[in-house]
């Protein structure tokens, strides 16, 4: 069943705490910060939430209760998620369904996380590989990128345009890890990691926090929240790789998790205002623009420097700073997409707002691999019939 | 205490053979023709058969170099950069991802094939990387 025709499920509420290098702050702390700020936006109690999923990778077990404890013992369900990447987006998900089938009517999503040692339960599958541990994910888009540019005859500059561009809107979020512009000399001349990537066109991993309060019609109405600053979520897709031969599983994934979260919320990706993508690397985005069908395939570096994925362009691109810029803790990540698209469509970006956002999209994929995409909408303009 | 999941040892990957690169240790599904890397009897990818479906099968160490990325630093303990990742298709038709057995970058096209690169106490070959091949047309970039 759709989203769509389910329960409606609007974002009521979003709160961070800022993305930023490993410090020795205890992650309760970070995590308490974002959902006392979700709480305050939306202008509802601790009280008021009825459960809450959780999105992290590196903190060990039970991550919820010694951090959500301190906002007063409730008593409500509440559940670890981890999926990679991708875990704020499923934890994300989980209270969607949750809110949409009606066993609770506020649920918070929220995502927390600190960089550690992580070991990938693939390497523990028992089968061997030609090159083990020497695969890492800068690896995989080192070689996605230089088949990129040898099939569309795209250049480095290209592929550095995009971390040029998010690291132009990260300097405008004060939520973002980096916060500094940087030209294309500078992205270029930067440390070369893998093939044409440079540490710049690379994500930081660090750590903060992010949460995001959803909740029914009904609550919305019972709690007084208001209504002018709900964003409703008109679809939710998520899947997991199939066999693509050559191809780049992560883009044929994100066509065919993009195409069905569209089609369940009736939009064109024409219609498309405002996009929040996995840009961990600056490759990505190239290739997910692409596959989302806000491009022709091989168009997205032209686009990209015609300034049609730039604020005030036809559609931003990861206004928030993207993975690249804003950073990727993990746990929080796709999370704080959906607070970044919820800003947007709210009109409350300020600097970094895109002109009449009404549509946008957050996607994140994680390895596995899995690709989950959410479409929210915006509350209509006042005056306007919704 | 114990680690609690001890490294498992190198399985043998390939075989040598009297002449030319080495054959891959691959598997072919008789239930739906499917043929990957590397050898497995867990079930089939595709379709999902196990058991006496899955059959070993010895793939040509020869392929394509579909990308190159010459990788300057890696943080993984005993791994040192720089080295290069190759992304193959195998003439055998699997997508793999391999290390080149020299330097450099080769372009997109060029033909690459296995060498042995670590052998275990019996023999077994337990690292391939694969070399740019002596016929080679394009060559290395």
């Amino acid at each position: 069943m759709k989203l769509r025709d389910m329960r409606p499920v609007y974002v009521i509420g979003i709160g961070l705490h800022r993305y930023r290098p490993l410090s020795d702050v205890p992650y309760v702390r970070l995590g308490l910060t974002a959902v006392r700020a979700a709480l305050a936006d939306a202008g509802i109690a601790w009280r008021d939430v009825q459960g809450a999923y959780t999105g992290a990778t590196r903190l060990g077990m039970a991550v919820s209760r010694p951090m959500l404890r301190h906002l007063g013992a409730t008593g409500i369900p509440m559940t670890q998620v981890e999926n990679a990447s991708a875990s704020g987006s499923s934890a994300f998900r989980l209270a969607c369904m949750e809110v949409a089938a009606g066993v609770s009517d506020v649920v918070l999503a929220m995502g927390v996380d600190k960089p550690a040692p992580v070991k990938r339960a693939e390497s523990l599958a028992g089968l061997p590989s030609l090159a083990g541990g020497h695969i890492v994910p800068f690896t995989k888009y080192a070689l996605l990128a230089d088949e990129y540019m040898t099939r569309y005859g795209a250049s480095p500059a290209d592929i550095a345009a995009v971390a040029v561009k998010n690291h132009r809107n990260g300097a405008r979020n004060p939520f973002a890890h980096r916060q500094k512009e940087r030209t294309p000399e500078e992205v270029l001349g930067d440390r070369p990691i893998a093939g044409h990537l440079t540490r710049l066109q690379c994500c930081p991993v660090g750590e903060g926090a992010a949460a995001v309060i959803v909740a029914s019609a009904e609550a919305v109405e019972r709690l007084g929240v208001d209504r002018a600053r709900c964003v409703r979520v008109t679809a939710s897709a998520q899947r997991s790789e199939e066999l693509y031969g050559p191809k780049s599983f992560d883009a044929e994934l994100t066509r065919e998790t993009t195409a069905a979260a569209l089609a369940d919320a009736g939009v064109a990706p024409s219609g498309v205002d405002v996009v929040e993508l996995h840009d961990a690397f600056s490759i990505e985005e190239l290739q997910y623009v692409e596959a989302m069908g806000l491009c022709g395939e091989g168009e997205a570096a032209g686009r990209l420097r015609a300034g049609e994925f730039d604020i005030g362009g036809r559609c931003a691109v990861s206004p928030s700073g993207g993975l690249l810029a804003m950073g990727h803790p993990v746990g929080p990540t796709g999370v704080g997409q959906v607070a970044e698209v919820t800003r947007q469509l709210r009109g409350e970006a300020g600097d970094r707002q895109q002109p009449g956002a009404r549509t946008g999209i957050a996607h994140m994929v994680g390895v596995g691999a899995v690709c989950i995409v959410h479409v929210l909408e915006g509350p209509a303009p006042q005056g306007e019939a919704r | 205490m114990p680690e609690p999941h001890p490294a498992a040892p190198a399985a043998a990957i390939a075989d040598p053979r009297p002449s030319g690169p080495p054959d891959l240790r691959g598997v072919a599904c008789t239930a739906c023709g499917r043929v990957a890397f590397p050898a497995q009897d867990l079930g089939c990818e595709r379709c999902g058969a196990d058991g006496a479906a899955l059959r070993p099968a010895a793939l040509a160490g020869t392929g394509t170099v579909a990308a190159a990325a010459v990788v300057r630093r890696h943080d993984g303990p005993g791994i040192d950069a720089p080295f290069t990742a190759l992304a193959i298709v195998l003439d055998d038709g699997p997508f793999v991802h391999a290390l080149l057995d020299g330097d450099g970058g080769p372009a997109p096209g060029t033909r690459v094939e296995a060498v042995a690169a670590g052998t275990d106490g019996d023999g077994a070959i337990v690292e391939v990387r694969f070399a740019v091949s002596g016929d080679a047309a394009g060559g290395a970039a």
